[in-house]
């Protein structure tokens, strides 16, 4: 398909007789190259896209880097030119080991830190630009979430709540997030300084849900959880990608990551060197890929 | 978001521990600094009354003035529960010297300390007024209050979690700041105000004609002012480092530094930089003045004795000349050192406004009354009822001195003695002493919030 079909085929797409209905009032801040997919009930503006918007609109990448680097004032590069895209209703793992750049890719797209070079893009908005716009699409879960251990788990997760915009929510909503993470009822209203590591995991992912974000970014969150306890977070996860959010989750669980992901990319040195899909997994063992990439020779070598 | 970020932070400080702590401990430390200070200023005044009344009964002559001395009592200060300040190490009365019998153009004049605290181990700790509630005890509360906003919060990952939502930074530093202060200084202000009831219901008026509600207030602003500098210092520690032990480190050795060593240092540098001689010297210096001109004057006398040629018209005019030679020489001595002493003084007050708690203790003695300010007007009434004994006594009075030592008193003036009146120091000169250390309160508040801001907006959040 080339530009010429690729543009007639977006305006066919988008065009005012093929969706009566979505057009209204434009969108605010839809500056090139936004995307109009900002949010499914939101009236789409429609209007001229480069042959690179169009791409990305017809891929309906909730989350994507292109060309992204990162080189920190050390002068360790810890992201080379990374290209990614989680779709919705994706769960995308990223493995690999400590200082692969997974953390640096998830502290991008939360605009942690500022990108060398290259874009990355939440919701097809521009986060070094727009950070503010594009932090109202992602959730985010980090490693050992602490939250607030004066606070029980519904005051924390009514603060989060807020932040994340959701300003009329009920008791009876947050305990209904609560119990969907299988938190125990009795716990709703205890500080959550008394809470295992597993109790705050899930108090961590009820506070994603209830932002209700398309896009949900995950930095190793079953580190140190028990079998059990990890496994009930990954069924957690399932619903949320059942629900169509797109996932990117930074892991050194293999094991969960084939289990989990319908896409699986392994980083090594700031570079993604490999993907596979869930289909292609089948067929491979991806602990001896990951081995493999693991023990070859460095890159920069 | 501003009012989810501010209510989030008030809540988290009302369900702390530290926040019940302080309470307490204001709650008690509090009212009883305002009531041992109300008691012990009560015993002050009394003395000061005593002394006051048995002077007045004993001196209602202008001869009693001649053969007793006169003297001026300096009252104390009913604000010294907010700041005892120099009140008690501040001479309290000032006493003319009678030398009967000799030339009376010019009478000494000395300022002396009768008060002592009743219980002397008070020196060792100092007072429990205002001043220390607020230099040690608040300021080490608001470091305590501070140090963690920002650096637990990055430390237990919470900060990240915040910044992942759609939050403009300033908002986030701004609630912080606001809710925090405002918490610190809710059991502080609560317990100031009980502090009060206890002075006026210890027979104060605190809305009377002196004023009090004013220098109070003012009292309180400086307080704020120096709670604010100290909890915005921690802010900004706070933002600099990851993790909130290093924080409360680095603000332990800050408050040790600001507290204990810059203003003690200050005073140090100025007396190596610019040395005063000690007043014991000073006095030894013009008694030695005195010595030699009385000789001086001794010899002239005898030698016009034994030409025979004495009368009392010449010894008077040799007195008055070697006495006024004297005044002049001891003048210029005390000038001078007076000179040197200001700028010695001035130079240790302006060092030791780095650090903000000498911003505080100074204006505090002075709105208090307890002052150097306070001492100096006391001098200056002092000075100004000499003149008018020298002028409706003094000279208005006769010594006759005759060789065989035989000594008449006449007297010209009959009129009641002249009585000391005390006045306080101006409003319009206290406010005016107390602005810059204000101004500068003001800006170590703004210089310490304003570097917390930037590096909160700058803060790397991975």
């Amino acid at each position: 398909m080339n530009f010429k079909e690729i543009r007639d085929y977006q305006h066919r797409l988008f065009s005012k007789d093929s969706h009566p209905k979505l057009l209204g009032k434009p969108s605010e801040g839809l500056n090139p190259p936004d995307l109009p997919i900002k949010n499914p009930e939101e009236p789409l503006f429609i209007k001229s896209y480069s042959f690179e918007e169009i791409t990305m609109v017809n891929q309906k990448a909730i989350l994507m880097a292109s060309d992204l680097s990162k080189r920190y004032e050390d002068g360790v590069l810890a992201l080379d030119h990374l290209n990614l895209e989680v779709q919705p209703g994706e769960v995308y793992c990223l493995l690999g080991a400590n200082g692969a750049g997974k953390t640096t890719t998830i502290n991008l797209f939360l605009n942690f830190i500022p990108p060398t070079t290259g874009t990355c893009y939440v919701n097809g908005i521009d986060v070094t630009r727009d950070p503010l716009q594009a932090k109202k699409y992602v959730a985010f879960v980090s490693e050992n979430i602490m939250l607030y251990g004066n606070f029980t788990a519904r005051q924390n997760l009514d603060f989060f709540a807020k932040l994340g915009g959701k300003l009329n929510l009920t008791k009876e909503d947050y305990y209904l997030v609560m119990r969907r993470v299988s938190l125990q009822d009795n716990a709703f209203e205890q500080r959550v300084r008394t809470f295992s590591k597993g109790m705050r995991q899930k108090l961590g992912i009820s506070i994603a849900i209830i932002k209700d974000a398309p896009a949900v970014l995950l930095d190793e969150p079953t580190s140190g959880l028990d079998p059990k306890a990890a496994a009930e977070f990954l069924e957690i996860l399932v619903g949320l990608k059942n629900e169509g959010k797109a996932i990117l989750m930074s892991t050194h669980d293999i094991f969960r990551a084939k289990e989990i992901g319908d896409r699986v990319g392994i980083m090594k040195e700031g570079r993604l060197v490999m993907e596979r899909t869930r289909e292609e997994l089948q067929y491979e063992d991806l602990v001896k890929i990951y081995i493999d990439y693991m023990r070859s020779e460095p890159l920069t070598a | 978001m501003f009012r989810t970020l501010f209510y989030k932070e008030i809540l988290e400080n009302l369900a702390s521990n530290r926040f019940l702590m302080v309470f307490v401990l204001c709650l008690i430390v509090i009212p009883l600094g305002a009531y041992v200070s109300t008691r012990d200023y009560h015993a002050r005044q009394q003395s000061y009354q005593e002394s006051v009344n048995l002077y007045n009964e004993s001196h209602k002559l202008p001869t009693d003035l001649l053969y007793r001395g006169a003297k001026a009592y300096r009252p104390p200060s009913p604000l010294s529960f907010l700041s005892l300040g120099l009140e008690i190490v501040m001479p309290n009365v000032a006493e003319t010297r009678s030398r009967a019998g000799e030339s009376q153009s010019y009478v000494e004049l000395k300022f002396n300390n009768n008060q002592s605290p009743d219980n002397i181990y008070e020196f060792f700790h100092g007072p429990l007024d205002l001043v220390f509630i607020v230099a040690v005890m608040m300021t080490f509360f608001a470091i305590a209050f501070s140090y963690g906003s920002v650096s637990t919060e990055k430390e237990q990952g919470t900060l990240k979690q915040i910044l992942c939502n759609a939050v403009p930074r300033n908002q986030i530093i701004l609630a912080k700041m606001a809710a925090n202060y405002i918490t610190l200084n809710i059991p502080f202000v609560f317990t100031v105000l009980l502090g009060l009831l206890i002075f006026q219901g210890n027979g104060f008026a605190l809305f009377g004609s002196d004023r009090a509600w004013l220098y109070v207030t003012l009292s309180i602003v400086f307080s704020l002012l120096l709670i604010g500098t100290f909890f915005n210092l921690g802010l900004l520690v706070s933002t600099l480092t990851r993790q909130a032990v290093s924080t409360i480190v680095i603000l332990l050795l800050c408050w040790i530094l600001i507290y204990g060593i810059l203003p003690r240092l200050s005073i140090i540098l100025s007396q190596l930089v610019y040395p005063v001689k000690s007043q014991q010297l000073l006095a030894f210096e013009k008694n030695q003045i005195r010595m030699e001109n009385e000789k001086e004057c001794d010899a002239r006398i005898d030698k016009l004795l034994d030409s025979g040629q004495s009368s009392l018209e010449k010894q008077k005019s040799i007195r008055a000349e070697y006495g006024e030679k004297l005044v002049e020489s001891w003048q210029k001595l005390d000038r001078e050192w007076e000179k040197r002493r200001e700028i010695q003084m001035s130079m240790a007050m302006n060092l030791a406004r780095l650090s903000p708690v000498s911003c505080f203790i100074r204006p505090m003695a002075e709105i208090s009354k307890t002052g150097w300010l306070e001492y100096q007007e006391f001098a200056k009434d002092v000075s100004r009822f000499q003149l008018v004994l020298n002028e409706k006594v003094y000279s208005q009075n006769v010594f006759e001195v005759t060789k065989g030592g035989l000594q008449s008193y006449e007297g010209k003036f009959s009129g009641p003695a002249p009585i000391f009146q005390f006045q306080t120091i101006s409003n319009e000169s206290l406010m005016k002493n107390v602005l810059p250390d204000f101004i500068l309160l003001v800006i170590y508040n703004l210089l310490f919030f304003a570097g917390a801001y930037v590096k909160f907006l700058r803060y790397d959040a991975r």
